[in-house]
């Protein structure tokens, strides 16, 4: 290649020139054309409508920090990836709030000021999922007047909440106060310990609520009367309730106050408390049946079609009465927005008899395939009993109400004779002044942990939870609707189809070749471990066994050992049909594919290549 | 006219292809070394994208190593049978006759490309995929492997002999695809903005990555194809600097 200048001076000034100007245009593109084509098909780079809506009224300026690890993509990937989505979502955040947002990145390296800039924002170091290395990534909001609040870590698990955690922590960042939230529970002993803002039972329901903006204060069960700034009260598992929180509730309803109850039948995750087996009393039936509701205490609602598996007797089933709630059962209401599926455990139903003045809704039920059970046969329920006693009646049961209006008092006169007590408390009144609100819920379980998040019992941020139900989505929903709180809710993205690797996909393949006999051992196994348990039990009772009975324990225990060992073996062939698996499926995509499309085109070609020989032949003829 | 001249010179350089028989070992060792990477350079097993991002990822840089080899025979092969003075001199365009050259290329890199359907397909019945943000990355990365091919049929038409032409395209689509400007001014100069800038939009990894990232940029699909035109304008120019 030789250049010779100055004859060809013109089209080099020509190269230069064209070389320049696609230069610029590329340039000038990159700063002016903001606009982007979203490809996915969940539409994962575009903000809900309720998000653009709160972006666009926002008034306040907010500076959001969005810290990553240096080197991200080299300690973990898939955690990269997820990193640049959250940059892309961040800079729409920006793009569409009319300049009130403002991101930032910062690039945290350990032992250096990003660090301690993090670690003060409130964003934690994490186990990377993949390999356990720690990481950075989290974001945190500041105001104008210096507040911040952080996600301390996100998790890849809660993608689909997102958009819902941004925009919450953004209206909570910008609102003028935060609802003040009252829990009257017995699991709340901390009113009586004299320090209000703490509570005595670990309920991460509760970690949640005050993350996403409430401040949550404990009431006390002796208390004739709803202090005053408190928005809501919350009744969480009402257990043998006083006489006087009772008159506290009815005054508060009469007064316009807004009251959610989370009742239950069968309290599942209160299992260690000996009142559950006794059965259950609320205490709080005169003040439901004064609003026209009975909540049956010792009947639980099941559904046959729309619940989760157990394995009751060896028999693996569909357990009715670990409900599984949805669209079908659940109504169009702000406080529903966003609740696709909810699940509740050994739930208690409501009936209802419409009131004057009070407006009654049905916020979900059980589906059309559904019966009922009482509570006590529940306990210790055989696979048998389950078919004896449970009894179909195809009906809905109503598992959570919503009544709104004018309540009537059930007291006729204050309970208070103390001057004091008096004096603090809001005069009484038998007739209401507002209209109040009383939301119901027939199971407290749902509350739990182990059922909205699937990362239960790990030790984690609340921000980290990853979704299982929307459970939790409903009880904020709730909150947020009792106390108006005016934060904006976003729905959460649609269900992402489900996770599955080419690993599991392989290993279930190879599993499925051996599960059949994998079951008849596993069978075999239960019955030999019955069998020993029963030969150890005759054997304690005897004073002195005979020697053909322990010689048969000891024939016994081999059989165990030796099925261990099959069990074993077959674990053993498994992973090597799995190894084989991904073999075949690399030697086959890596040789196969390349050959089998080297000799399509080769085969085509060759095709119209003869076609044309045969034509220019016709041609010399 | 012009599109017909441009078909006709397409044709006679797309079957150039195929007699010289080095485009069936160019399908197999790009398809291989696709699924290599794919598999055995990533997690793919136990971290399946659904957007097969671990197969997308690697495209420019393979494509880098390949694309110079469609590419470098396209004006060599001209010198060497002497024949370039006689497609010079036919009525037909220079314009028409560096475009037919160039999609004739890209065309080879389109079937290399959809060599891989069947590892998407065979992925597709085992694993839910968005198909249809993979087959939009296809396309973008059509448009990537289009704008090398147009790169690399530019700096060949400088070249007079194969060998010059591979290694010259070879290191400039390597330079181009591989070099991370952005990073570079991340770790040199961050508080210059101009320079982040710029680093930015010329970054071709970047670039490529906003595209497959399934927030598609305009300005990144703008980029490939100013890059394809200003190429192939260069490819003009370099055709008519031989001839003068």
């Amino acid at each position: 290649m030789s250049l010779r200048l100055g004859k060809n001076i013109k089209l080099v000034y020509m190269g230069v020139g064209i070389a320049v100007l696609t230069a610029a245009l590329i340039f000038c593109l990159n700063l002016v054309v903001g606009g982007y084509w979203d490809v996915t098909a969940d539409d994962r780079f575009g903000l809900d409508k309720d998000t653009v809506k709160w972006l666009e009224d926002n008034k306040y300026g907010v500076n959001i920090r969005f810290y990553v690890s240096k080197d991200l993509a080299q300690k973990d990937v898939a955690l990269a990836g997820y990193a640049d989505y959250v940059r892309r979502l961040l800079a729409e955040y920006q793009r569409r709030s009319n300049g009130q947002i403002k991101v930032s990145a910062v690039e945290v390296v350990p032992f250096t000021s990003s660090q301690t800039e993090a670690e003060r924002a409130g964003v934690k170091e994490f186990a990377a999922p993949d390999n356990k290395k720690y990481v950075y990534l989290g974001l945190s909001f500041t105001d104008e007047n210096g507040r911040t609040l952080a996600i301390p870590q996100l998790a890849p698990e809660r993608r689909d909440e997102l958009e819902s955690d941004i925009t919450r922590l953004l209206s909570v960042l910008t609102a003028n106060r935060r609802p003040r939230l009252g829990i009257l529970s017995p699991y709340f002993r901390a009113a009586e310990q004299k320090n209000p803002l703490r509570y005595a039972e670990n309920l991460p329901f509760v970690d949640q609520l005050e993350t996403l903006g409430y401040d949550v204060v404990s009431l006390s069960k002796t208390s004739p009367f709803v202090p005053e700034g408190i928005d809501a009260v919350l009744v969480f598992y009402p257990l043998n309730l006083e006489e006087e929180a009772l008159y506290a509730l009815d005054q508060y309803l009469m007064w316009g106050g807004k009251v959610m109850v989370m009742m239950d039948v069968l309290a599942e995750e209160r299992f260690k408390e000996k009142e559950m087996f006794i059965g259950y009393n609320s205490g709080l039936q005169r003040l439901l049946k004064n609003a026209g509701v009975l909540y049956r205490e010792d009947v639980l609602a099941g559904d046959n079609s729309n619940s989760r598996e157990l394995m009751l007797s060896g028999h693996f089933i569909k357990y009715p009465f670990w409900l599984i709630v949805t669209n079908d059962g659940i109504a169009e209401h702000p406080v529903m927005k966003g609740t696709k599926k909810l699940f509740l455990n050994h739930s208690g139903f409501f009936e209802y008899t419409p009131q004057q003045n009070l407006r009654t809704t049905v916020l979900f039920s059980t589906g059309e395939n559904s019966g009922a059970l009482p509570a006590v046969k529940a306990i210790n329920l055989t696979y048998d009993g389950l078919l004896k006693d449970y009894l179909l009646t195809d009906k809905r049961y109503p598992l959570a109400l919503l009544i709104e209006g004018k309540f009537k008092s059930l007291f006729d006169r204050p309970i208070v004779s103390s001057a004091q007590i008096l004096a603090e408390m809001p005069p009484f009144l038998s007739l209401p002044l507002k209209e109040g609100t009383l939301l119901l819920v027939g199971d407290s379980d749902m509350a739990a942990a182990a059922l909205w998040d699937a990362k239960a019992g790990q030790k984690h941020d609340a921000f980290a939870a990853a979704t299982l139900s929307d459970n939790m989505r409903f009880i904020e929903s709730a909150l947020d609707y009792l106390t108006q709180s005016g934060y904006a809710t976003v729905a959460r993205k649609p269900d992402e189809k489900p996770r599955l690797n080419m690993s599991d996909v392989f290993y279930r393949l190879a599993a499925g070749v051996y599960q059949p006999q994998k079951k008849a051992i596993a069978d075999e196994l239960a019955e030999i471990r019955q069998q020993i348990t029963e030969a150890k039990e005759r054997l304690a009772a005897l004073a002195l066994p005979s020697a053909k009975q322990i010689k048969n324990l000891e024939e016994l225990q081999r059989t165990e050992a030796d099925k261990e060992n099959e069990l074993r073996r077959i674990a053993y062939l498994t992973e090597e049909r799995y190894q084989n698996y991904l073999s075949w499926f690399a030697v086959a995509v890596i040789g196969g594919l390349p050959l089998l499309w080297v000799l399509l085109v080769w085969g085509i070609y060759r095709i119209y290549e003869r076609r044309v020989r045969r034509r220019a032949e016709e041609y010399v003829k | 006219m012009f599109l017909r001249d441009v078909l006709t010179c397409w044709g006679k350089e797309f079957r150039l292809y195929f007699q010289s028989r080095i485009v069936y070992l160019l399908l197999f060792v790009y398809a291989a070394m696709a699924a290599v990477f794919t598999l055995y350079a990533s997690d793919f097993y136990n971290n399946t994208a659904v957007n097969l991002y671990q197969f997308f990822r690697f495209q420019p840089g393979i494509a880098a190593m390949i694309v110079p080899a469609l590419t470098m025979r396209l004006w060599a092969d001209e010198y060497r049978h002497n024949t370039l003075e006689v497609l010079l001199a036919q009525p037909i365009s220079y314009a028409a006759i560096a475009t037919g050259k160039f999609l004739a290329a890209w065309s080879i890199a389109g079937i290399m490309l959809v060599s891989s359907a069947g590892f998407w397909l065979i992925v597709g019945v085992m694993v839910p995929l968005d198909n249809g943000w993979i087959a939009a990355n296809y396309l973008f990365t059509f448009l990537m492997a289009g704008s090398l091919c147009a790169v690399s049929a530019a700096v060949s038409a400088f070249c007079y002999n194969v060998l010059a032409a591979f290694l010259s395209s070879l290191a400039v689509c390597i330079v181009l695809a591989a070099a991370r400007f952005s990073s570079w001014a991340e770790k040199f100069m961050p508080d210059n903005l101009l320079i982040m800038q710029l680093s930015k939009a010329f970054d071709f990894g970047q670039q490529y990555n906003d595209l497959i990232s399934g927030q598609a940029r305009f300005a990144a699909v703008a980029y490939f194809v100013l890059v394809i035109g200003a190429a192939l304008w260069v490819n003009i120019i370099a055709v008519e600097y031989k001839r003068s």
